[in-house]
């Protein structure tokens, strides 16, 4: 996730605002003139229909989401660094670790996931890779010295494709990662053209999950690996349609400061890959792993340093900051959950 | 961006067949040196559409290129020449400011400080629906697993990609 020292979102949903993005399940009702769709509304067990204006709130999602990390991707790298997201730790590890300490751990969270995959007994095939929501591109470059390969990162953000270009020929890498302002659910690339595709707490922000699953897959090549690393929320019980009010009503908060459009559950993006016949499909909950993340972001922004950040960067990041808690108390009582989901396409 | 990116681009606008490789429309080219690795390139050389590369490069002003893409003998022995010329349109052309432009439909995807931007317009966006057998057979968009699961017995086809 770029998650950033303060992971905000706009305070509410721009303009067309729209209850029903923050429920599991919706329905969407295409209303497009010029095919002359009907437009009525359907509304089926806890789900929310809704009208068209949702499709521009999507747009209006994805210029949010670009706005969001164009003002804060600066303020993250001076503390954080360039990697965007949580470091995978051992867990019920009580020491307090340094800066250096949690770099490593973000290194790490590359590396578990590769293996996790099984990616790592198959270097010598990997040639290209496409980073899906590279934030300043802290995956692609290592992924790329790493195998050699060449790799590809989009984002909605043109300020952290500068960067992510910027870094990358600062560390002469510039002829193997390249970035573009490119959205995820339509990426502008040929079907099946990348041997690794990897999606690092980017799943989060895509209001979509069925069409950001669908060009993961889209663009990988045959016998690739899928990759997808991100936030979810437990599990449902057989039987159990949806979150209990209590739950819901936490997400609902943190969506509202992180500008985060929905959730899903782990099993939720299985069955999405099972019902588009990928193969080796594994998942795991590193809920424990990440632990340690939250607390040590809240203690940078609680340094000098990162108070007078904050301050400078603005209204969003602090408000963002002060809702950190939350993502802590969902880990807590086991509503959120950190997931990691990858599969390999048939040949 | 460079070459090797182009290379991979394509236009995902719904309806569109023929989408790559992307016309180069060229404001502004910027050559940039880059340390010469042959075993990268050798590696890389496989993967890339030749004739793309060619009719890019061109855009960009370098005409060296063979029209044809050379045989492996050529790629793995020991002189470089070939290399080189590929080495340098490959990775060493900057597009700085100019556009990308759809084969098929002539859309323009703007090319500003070297990065292009390629996100479509909500009307060139493709949808993913199920036909709701309930509804005379309507177009319902699928948004995510759970209405996958709502919709699975009152739908048929649930991958249809609809204007």
């Amino acid at each position: 996730m770029k998650a950033t020292l303060a992971p905000s979102s706009l305070i509410s949903l721009p303009r067309h605002k729209v209850s029903s993005l923050r429920s599991p399940s919706l329905l969407l009702q295409s209303q497009r003139p010029s095919s002359g769709l009907m437009t009525t509304t359907t509304a089926s067990r806890g789900s929310v229909a809704v009208t068209a204006a949702a499709t521009s709130s999507v747009e209006a999602l994805r210029e949010g989401i670009a706005e969001f990390y164009n003002e804060t991707s600066g303020l993250w790298e001076e503390i954080w660094g360039d990697h965007m997201h949580h470091g995978f730790y051992d867990p019920d590890s009580s020491v307090q670790l340094s800066d250096s300490g949690h770099r490593e751990a973000q290194i790490r969270m590359i590396e578990e996931s590769l293996r996790f995959a099984g990616v790592t007994e198959e270097e010598k095939k990997i040639k290209r890779v496409v980073d899906v929501g590279c934030g300043i591109g802290g995956s692609s470059r290592y992924i790329a010295s790493k195998f050699g390969a060449e790799c590809i990162g989009i984002t909605l953000s043109p300020v952290q494709a500068k960067r992510a270009n910027d870094l990358a020929a600062a560390q002469s890498l510039s002829h193997k990662v390249s970035f573009q302002v490119a959205d995820a659910l339509e990426q502008p690339f040929e079907d099946g053209i990348f041997d690794l595709v990897w999606s690092m707490e980017s799943g989060e922000h895509m209001p979509d999950k069925a069409k950001f699953v669908k060009e993961l897959v889209r663009v990988a090549a045959p016998g690739g690996r899928i990759i997808i690393v991100t936030w979810c929320h437990r599990n449902l019980s057989p039987g159990e349609e949806a979150l209990q009010p209590w739950e819901q009503n936490l997400l609902d908060r943190i969506c509202k400061t992180f500008y985060l459009p929905a959730w899903c559950s782990t099993s939720d993006y299985v069955d999405l890959l099972q019902s588009l016949s990928l193969q080796d499909i594994k998942c795991a909950d590193w809920s424990e792993n990440v632990a340690p993340f939250w607390p040590a972001v809240i203690r940078t922004a609680l340094t000098w340093k990162g108070l007078v950040s904050l301050l400078r960067s603005g209204m969003k990041s602090i408000k963002g900051a002060l809702t950190m808690p939350l993502m802590i108390e969902g880990y807590k009582k086991g509503v959120i959950k950190f997931g990691i989901i990858t599969c390999q396409k048939p040949l | 961006m460079r070459l090797i990116t182009h290379n991979m681009l394509s236009c995902n606008i719904k309806g569109v067949t023929n989408g790559f490789p992307l016309k180069i429309e060229a404001e502004k080219v910027v050559e940039k040196e880059v340390d010469f690795n042959p075993d990268f390139l050798r590696h890389m050389f496989a993967k890339i559409e030749w004739k793309a590369l060619v009719e890019a490069a061109r855009s960009m002003g370098y005409a060296e290129l063979p029209e044809d893409s050379p045989d492996a003998t050529v790629i793995e022995s020991a002189d470089e020449t070939f290399l080189r010329k590929l080495h340098h349109a490959l990775l060493e052309l900057h597009l700085e400011e100019g556009a990308l432009v759809c084969p098929e439909t002539g859309r323009k995807f703007p090319v500003n400080k070297g990065i292009p931007n390629m996100l479509l317009h909500e009307d060139e966006v493709k949808q993913t629906v199920c036909i709701d057998l309930r509804k005379g057979n309507e177009p319902t968009r699928i948004r995510s697993p759970k209405d996958r699961v709502l919709m699975q017995d009152v739908c048929i086809d649930l991958s249809l990609q609809v204007p």
